[in-house]
């Protein structure tokens, strides 16, 4: 566990100077709700590349929130083969599988420089009991995360998974106050692989399609949608979703 | 945008831009390279490079050292020998070399250009550059033969007609001669003496075998030239129409290069005759109908080059100019420098340290810099101003993230007077560099360049750089 126990300046644990607030736990708190919300969240210092938060079978104390960068979550499975489950964006949690077991299922890692907010979740627990607006939004996101792994259960042919993922990633960013046509894909072309099931030389082969077909353009890890319509269509998405 | 178009004297111009610069062949130059850089910081970028969404194609940079005579202009890291037993032993260790970078690239990159380098690339015989290929066929996905570019300088001197027969069926598709000037008392001043005859031979047999291109290298500055004995060469180079010209400055720097000290320094034209010289030779290819790319290239309208300049894909890499898309550039052998993501690197220069290094199986490098993300935004922005010479603040902004006025608030303040000059044009969304201004790339590309001061430049300081024009 590197890094998880550092403290950082009071000023940085403030959930209500947060650019992220909206999309955090925050949601609907008052500034009163807020404080006794950020009694109980830990900031850990800065991740760099590839460190980890957790691993998997470590024992379960709190959940965290993405506050800049991005984490993977990855679980190994019964050939022992790594498969990452996701990506984190800032703003969105990960760690809350372990809620039932117990006990972390996925280890999570960091992609280029990245911090979290950790949250223990006894703490958690309880607060929620007392602030609905606070309950309610962690249902919601908890609702978010089931939605993703149902849908990433489904079998799709490879460029419809590759648009597929784009989108998704290009709507996350969006509720994030990011722009929806520029992404930085600032994961290795090997874990956009291994997340969607498929060889390396085929995402970049894609990518080249795509490039080619005028629905993105790629410079380095910079992805400029260019015809986003397009790219849903490719991706199965109904225009209005 | 037009090409250049010689209408007034250029000679104030040049007198005032005539400073000493770099050639931006890389940014960071080669004077940022730093020991500190070592195979681990190199395996990192390879591995970093792989991972790209899309990872660039490769390309590679082979240097060959030996020389059989010493040319007293040249500059190159060589090694003057007739003993061809030298090259096999030396290509033992840069087989291996080879087959070690291979071991780092991810196997869909493809290598799409080869180009050999020196010293002499020819001082190798097509048998051993035969081998050479099979080893980077061996170790490399190499790209399709439409798309494959394979490069060599060629020294007439060291190259029969059926020799380079045998090196275009070999697949060799660009050539670049090497003539530096016909006039006999220059080449005899420069130790460089070769025919006309064999110059063409060369070419002719190249030609009959339908190689893609013909580049020929000349020099202006040289000792014993004369404006009228360069006016010869520039008849014969006409004449000749190779596809493309580089017209190299001979920058005399005794104290640095000892090969110059061969030269007498009474025998180099003067700064004015020197500057005729050079404007002489650009109004001549111009008025041919060479299109002048920029620095010291002149290339065909029917030519790659020619055609990149005018819809916007010219590159510059460590040989000049290029069409190909970027790439990952590994360089092997002594001395060679590699681009490989945000990093250049540079190999020993001595054989002795490169071979010792090769046998501990260590990758033979010797300095080199990781590009921090300002190097990176000034890399791309002169790259572009050497290349397309446009510049459009908010599309170069929106690129790297940044704030272009305010990012380069004093750069900007300082171009007013290359303005004035005519050098650019500035506008509200951008400047771009004039037909004329493509003269003076290096001191348009010198305003952003964060590791000159000015007052380190000046003409009264020990020369690091040569002169820019």
């Amino acid at each position: 566990m590197a890094n998880s126990n550092s403290s950082v300046s009071p000023s940085f644990l403030k959930c209500s100077q947060c650019s992220l607030s909206k999309l955090c736990l925050p949601v609907g708190l008052d500034a009163q709700d807020m404080n006794a919300l950020e009694k109980i969240i830990e900031a850990s210092s800065p991740y760099k590349e590839n460190e980890t938060v957790y691993q998997s079978e470590d024992h379960f104390e709190r959940i965290f929130a993405v506050k800049s960068g991005m984490f993977k979550t990855v679980v190994i499975d019964a050939n022992g083969n790594e498969h990452i489950v996701g990506f984190h964006l800032p703003g969105e949690l990960f760690g809350l599988d372990a809620i039932y077991p117990q006990k972390y299922i996925s280890s999570a890692i960091s992609l280029g420089t990245s911090s979290v907010c950790g949250i223990n979740y006894n703490d958690l627990e309880g607060l929620a009991t007392k602030l609905p607006s606070l309950q309610r939004q962690l249902f919601s996101l908890m609702s978010k995360e089931v939605h993703t792994s149902q849908s990433m259960t489904v079998e799709h042919a490879a460029d419809q998974k590759l648009a597929g993922f784009i989108i998704t990633l290009s709507s996350r960013y969006k509720q994030r106050g990011y722009s929806e046509t520029r992404i930085n894909l600032m994961m290795p072309r090997r874990d956009i692989a291994n997340h969607l099931n498929m060889a390396a030389e085929t995402v970049s082969r894609l990518f080249k399609r795509f490039q080619k077909e005028g629905l993105l353009e790629i410079k380095r890890t910079d992805l400029n949608i260019i015809n986003m319509e397009g790219l849903r269509q490719l991706a199965g998405c109904t225009p209005s979703e | 945008m037009k090409s250049l178009v010689v209408t007034e004297d250029l000679a104030p111009l040049l007198n005032k831009y005539d400073v000493y610069g770099p050639r931006y062949t890389s940014y960071p130059t080669a004077l940022q390279f730093d020991e500190s850089f070592t195979e681990e910081n190199y395996c990192r970028h390879a591995q970093s490079s792989n991972q790209l969404p899309v990872p660039k194609p490769l390309s590679i940079y082979i240097h060959i050292p030996f020389c059989k005579s010493l040319c007293y202009y040249c500059g190159c890291n060589k090694i003057i020998t007739s003993k061809q037993q030298m090259a096999t032993g030396y290509l033992d260790y840069l087989y291996q070399e080879i087959e070690m970078h291979g071991k780092y690239y991810a196997d869909d990159r493809l290598l799409q250009q080869i180009h050999f380098g020196g010293g002499t690339p020819t001082f190798l015989k097509p048998q051993q550059l035969r081998e050479v290929m099979e080893v980077l066929a061996q170790s490399f996905h190499l790209g399709l033969p439409d798309s494959l570019e394979i490069s060599i300088e060629v020294d007439p001197r060291t190259v029969t007609s059926n020799e380079m027969t045998e090196l275009v069926k070999m697949g060799f598709n660009r050539i670049s001669i090497g003539v530096q000037d016909f006039d006999p008392d220059v080449q005899k001043a420069i130790n460089r003496v070769q025919s006309k005859a064999q110059v063409e031979d060369v070419i002719n047999s190249a030609r009959d075998n339908k190689v893609d291109s013909i580049s020929i290298d000349i020099i202006y500055g040289l000792p014993k030239q004369t404006r009228a004995s360069f006016s010869n060469t520039l008849d014969e180079i006409i004449r000749i129409k190779p596809d493309r010209i580089a017209l190299y400055n001979y920058a005399h720097m005794p104290q640095r290069i000892p090969a110059q000290r061969l030269i007498h320094a009474t025998d180099i034209p003067g700064t004015a005759e020197k500057l005729e010289i050079f404007t002489d030779s650009i109004r001549r290819l111009t008025e041919a109908g060479y299109i002048y790319i920029g620095m010291d290239h002149f290339a065909l309208p029917t030519d790659s080059l020619a055609i990149a300049l005018e819809t916007g894909g010219l590159q510059r890499n460590f040989q000049g100019y290029s069409t190909h898309a970027e790439c990952d550039v590994i360089g092997v052998g002594v001395s060679a420098i590699s681009r490989i993501n945000d990093s250049f690197s540079q190999n020993v220069t001595e054989i002795s340290k490169y071979k010792a290094a090769i046998l501990k199986d260590d990758l033979p490098i010797k300095r080199g810099v990781n590009l921090t993300t300002d190097d990176r935004i000034r890399a791309d922005l002169i790259q572009q101003i050497m290349c397309d010479g446009i510049i459009d603040y908010s599309d170069f902004g929106e690129g790297h993230d940044i704030f272009f006025h305010r990012y380069f608030s004093d750069e900007l303040s300082s171009l007013d007077e290359l303005a004035d000059d005519g050098l650019i044009e500035i506008n509200d969304s951008g400047f771009k560099v004039t037909p004329k201004g493509r003269i003076f790339l290096r001191n348009i590309a010198m305003k952003f360049d964060a590791y000159l001061t000015q007052t380190k430049l000046q003409n009264t300081e020990q020369p690091r750089y040569s002169k820019t024009l």
